[in-house]
């Protein structure tokens, strides 16, 4: 018996490839009944050139005409998207799967899927993708941070946010307290943070 | 008195020195002739050698001719159940399946005879056969030659229950008294749960082969002898009837001598070679003496001319001697060529320009039941039928002749025209052989062998089915969701009749029933599991073109493979991957038999990842974009006469192995079908 779900908003679609048209709708209208949005594409070759930026998980099927699922999301893994795939397949086979998680899928499924099966896989698939699209973010952010600090700052950086004293990096560098702790200053501005908790994070995106 | 008494003594002179240079031109001239002579005789002493040798070989082949067709049969067998094969070979009997000449064959039961000596029928001596053994699990389908020794026999003892080494200890004994290793092929036929059910066990025979050579009629002065490294022990250095004078001292100052070798058959990773030989001093030792008797005959004649009439008696019986010798020599000669022709088993025959046969070797009585006499002088209208008699012609062919009890003979006939001084056409000289047992023993096997590949159709008609039920399953697929979404649209929504929503959830439990059902079909039709091992593909490529062989020359197609032999092992099923490039080449000569040039490649190369790529490659003209895109669908096809299964079938055993299968065109009207396979480096990465 089918359960109303309620799914957190994902502001990505769900991109189903497939060639065989029933199953394109019909995964459509299901993944639309529980308000998730979904682009369809007939063949991996239309997919492939279409914007994957906008996708929030993949749902493949294993055997189409001209390419397979697993060399679609071998050259998807090449240009380095890391968007989570959801394989399909009408027959289970084993090798097959193994092959494609080996790969990095997110999940097999075998058809016919379970609505419930399919919907849960799909939500936490967009999931993982939100999050993964978040750190990407946080990192971009950090790194864009960390580039402002000069090679000396950012070698002091490093040593502050590993615990070392101004004494003691004053020491390390032959420097004088005083100059240590003026770049201490500077690098606690430029990075605009106030605590050494808050460098320790950023160096460690 | 002085003067005149010089005259004659100078004449005498003179006539001693014109005397001494005529002797000299005249030994010059008889040493000219000869030596062409010689050439001839040369020519003529090599054919009869290497006529020799293949009369030897042809009585030996079909002992050899088989081994290499069962090699192929049984290369695929072991997908067959046990019945199957029994059905295959029709009249066995005890176990014993298959025991003509050549190669005996023997299905084992894998339990309880692991160790086991082969007893020849009551009556017989004993001789060296192979011991059997279980070697473990099977290799899953390539050939197991193994190599039966002590060493060998001891360890597949090894961890077997007491009860069963005791008995096989004292097999083993007895066999060590008999003889050494005998090699054999052995191949495991698997019952339906996987399990090996019996062993099919293939040696040769070589005492057999022996007692032929030992049988066979070799003409005086020639050696006949077999060779094979790995056996030489079990031949116990044995040769042929060796009844040549050896002629050591003189054979290094200048005795002709021929020897004609040929190779019987591989066994073990040996040729086992045949070898005839003879020296011309043991076949021709009074015509040697040719050049030396004419040489002093003219030294003589000339001589004698000049010492006058009283020597003309003495010359006349010089010249008389000479001529008896001559004759004898002659005589001896021809007598040499007569045993020859009259001890082989072939007919050996000659007519004159009319195809009146002139000569008939008396073979001819054992042949057809007549003699010599009933065919000469006539056109052999008694073997060759009255209303159309055989014209006889130049060149190798296969004909009927018609024994005098009625039964057919099949000949393998080869002839040479003679041609007269004059250089007309005076008639021809041929030799003909039985080949009537080889023949049938080929019909057997090519039926044998139409029988089986029934057997792999079969289960490729299962693997089609296999097609299909998974062909099935997505529109229930579609179906199963199509349902579940409208559930939850309309779930919600209080206005629909329950009636409807009821009938909707019986609709998704029916729908997945038929999906069910359709799944638990594959697993029963599909029942057979691929069974991997690690294999060379040279070796898959190579059974399927020997499978294909037949239609390739028949169509006059030319097969190239390209494999690098030192491509690694791949991981498959053996029978089902022959079976997969097998329907490719098939498609292949399908595509190519329109078309001007028909090249197939077949090549194998190294993908990223691992990864072999096998592509079979055809200039039948390419694809188009429709085709390509349904080609693995089952019942889809371009032929006229085809039901579309073969590739389907392909796709199905490639995705049984976890692997791809695709077909390309080329801008040059090429199309290339390839599929992948995991090379061994990858189960170590």
């Amino acid at each position: 018996m089918p359960e109303s779900v309620t799914p957190e908003k994902s502001a990505r679609a769900v991109f189903i490839v497939d060639d065989d048209t029933g199953i394109r709708q019909s995964v459509g209208l299901l993944l639309k009944s529980v308000g998730i949005e979904t682009v369809a594409f007939e063949s991996p070759t239309v997919f492939l050139k279409a914007n994957l930026e906008d996708a929030g998980c993949i749902l493949l099927d294993v055997r189409m005409p001209g390419m397979s699922g697993i060399e679609v999301q071998r050259r998807l893994a090449e240009e380095g998207l890391g968007i989570p795939v959801i394989f399909m397949t009408g027959h289970g086979d084993v090798g097959m799967a193994v092959r494609a998680m080996r790969q990095g899928a997110f999940d097999f499924l075998e058809k016919p899927i379970e609505d419930q099966v399919l919907i849960d896989s799909v939500l936490e698939a967009l999931a993982v993708d939100d999050e993964r699209r978040r750190t990407l973010a946080q990192r971009r952010s950090a790194m864009d941070l960390v580039s402002r600090l000069t090679r000396r700052e950012r070698e002091i950086a490093e040593l502050l946010a590993h615990g070392g004293s101004t004494r003691g990096i004053a020491d390390q560098l032959e420097l004088s307290a005083r100059t240590v702790e003026g770049y201490r200053s500077r690098i606690m501005m430029k990075l605009e943070i106030t605590s050494l908790a808050q460098l320790v994070r950023i160096l460690e995106v | 008195m002085i003067s005149s008494n010089r005259i004659p003594q100078r004449d005498l002179y003179v006539t001693i020195v014109v005397a001494a240079v005529l002797a000299f031109l005249t030994v010059l001239a008889v040493r000219f002739s000869s030596a062409e002579a010689e050439r001839e005789r040369a020519l003529n002493f090599a054919l009869s050698v290497e006529r020799i040798g293949n009369a030897v070989r042809g009585s030996l082949s079909n002992h050899f001719e088989l081994i290499e067709r069962w090699r192929n049969v049984l290369a695929v067998s072991p997908t067959l159940s046990a019945a199957q094969l029994d059905s295959l070979f029709r009249g066995s009997r005890q176990g014993q399946l298959y025991a003509g000449i050549g190669p005996t064959i023997l299905a084992v039961p894998a339990r309880p005879l692991p160790v086991g000596l082969h007893h020849p029928r009551p009556g017989e001596a004993k001789r060296p056969y192979a011991v059997m053994y279980s070697m473990g699990e099977p290799g899953g389908g390539s050939l197991a030659r193994i190599d039966l020794g002590r060493s060998a026999v001891f360890a597949a003892l090894e961890g077997r229950p007491v009860a069963e080494q005791k008995p096989a200890l004292r097999r083993l004994k007895e066999f060590d008294r008999l003889a050494a290793s005998v090699p054999a092929l052995v191949v495991p036929v698997l019952a339906p749960d996987g399990k090996v059910g019996c062993w099919i066990v293939v040696w040769m025979d070589f005492s057999r082969i022996l007692d032929r050579v030992g049988q066979l009629q070799v003409p005086q002065g020639f050696s006949v002898s077999l060779k094979h490294t790995t056996l030489a022990e079990s031949l116990g250095g044995w040769t042929g009837k060796d009844t040549a004078r050896r002629g050591g001292s003189r054979t290094s100052s200048g005795i002709m001598e021929s020897r004609y070798s040929t190779t019987l058959t591989e066994f073990a990773g040996e040729p086992l070679e045949l070898s005839v030989s003879a020296t011309e001093e043991s076949l021709f030792a009074e015509d040697s003496e040719w050049p030396v008797v004419l040489g002093v005959g003219g030294t003589l004649l000339v001589l004698l001319g000049t010492a006058g009439v009283h020597l003309l008696l003495r010359r006349r019986r010089e010249a008389g001697e000479l001529q008896s010798r001559l004759t004898g020599a002659l005589r001896a000669g021809e007598q040499r060529f007569r045993d020859l022709v009259e001890t082989t088993p072939d007919w050996v025959w000659e007519t004159d320009a009319n195809g009146v046969y002139i000569y008939s070797s008396p073979s001819c009585a054992a042949l057809f039941g007549y003699a010599p006499e009933d065919l000469i002088g006539t056109r052999g209208e008694v073997i060759w039928g009255a209303g159309n008699p055989e014209r006889e012609s130049v060149g190798v062919k296969l004909r009927i002749a018609r024994h005098r009890s009625g039964k057919r003979i099949t000949l393998e006939s080869s002839a040479v025209p003679i041609h007269s001084v004059a250089g007309a056409r005076a008639g021809l000289r041929g030799f003909d052989r039985d080949v009537s047992r080889r023949v049938a023993l080929e019909e057997e096997l090519r039926l044998l062998q139409s029988r089986l590949i029934g057997a792999i159709q079969a289960e490729s008609v299962g693997q089609a089915m296999v097609g299909l039920a998974h062909e099935l399953n997505q529109p229930l697929a579609a179906v199963v969701t199509y349902n579940q979404a409208c559930l939850r649209m309309v779930e919600a929504d209080a206005r629909i009749d329950p009636d409807i929503r009821e009938a909707m959830r019986a609709t998704a439990s029916h729908a997945l029933l038929a999906s069910d059902i359709v799944r638990k079909f594959r697993e029963l039709v599909g029942g057979r599991r691929i069974s991997r091992s690690w294999i060379r593909i040279g070796d898959v490529v190579k059974h399927a073109i020997d499978i294909a062989s037949t239609r390739k020359s028949r169509e006059k197609v030319r097969i190239n493979v390209d494999i690098d032999p030192d491509l690694p092992d791949v991981s498959g099923d053996a029978t089902l991957l022959v079976q997969v490039v097998l329907n490719l080449l098939n498609n292949a000569m399908d595509a190519v038999a329109r078309s001007r040039i028909r090249e197939i490649t077949v090549r194998a190369l190294r993908q990223e990842a691992g990864k072999l790529r096998i592509e079979v490659v055809d200039t039948g003209g390419g694809l188009d974009e429709v085709a390509r895109a349904q080609l693995f669908e089952p019942y889809f096809t371009t032929k006229l006469d085809g039901v579309g299964m073969g590739l389907a079938v392909c796709r199905s055993i490639i995705e049984a192995h976890g692997e791809e299968i695709h077909a390309d065109s080329t801008d040059d009207g090429r199309t290339v079908f390839w599929f992948t396979l995991a090379g061994r480096e990858l189960a170590h990465a």
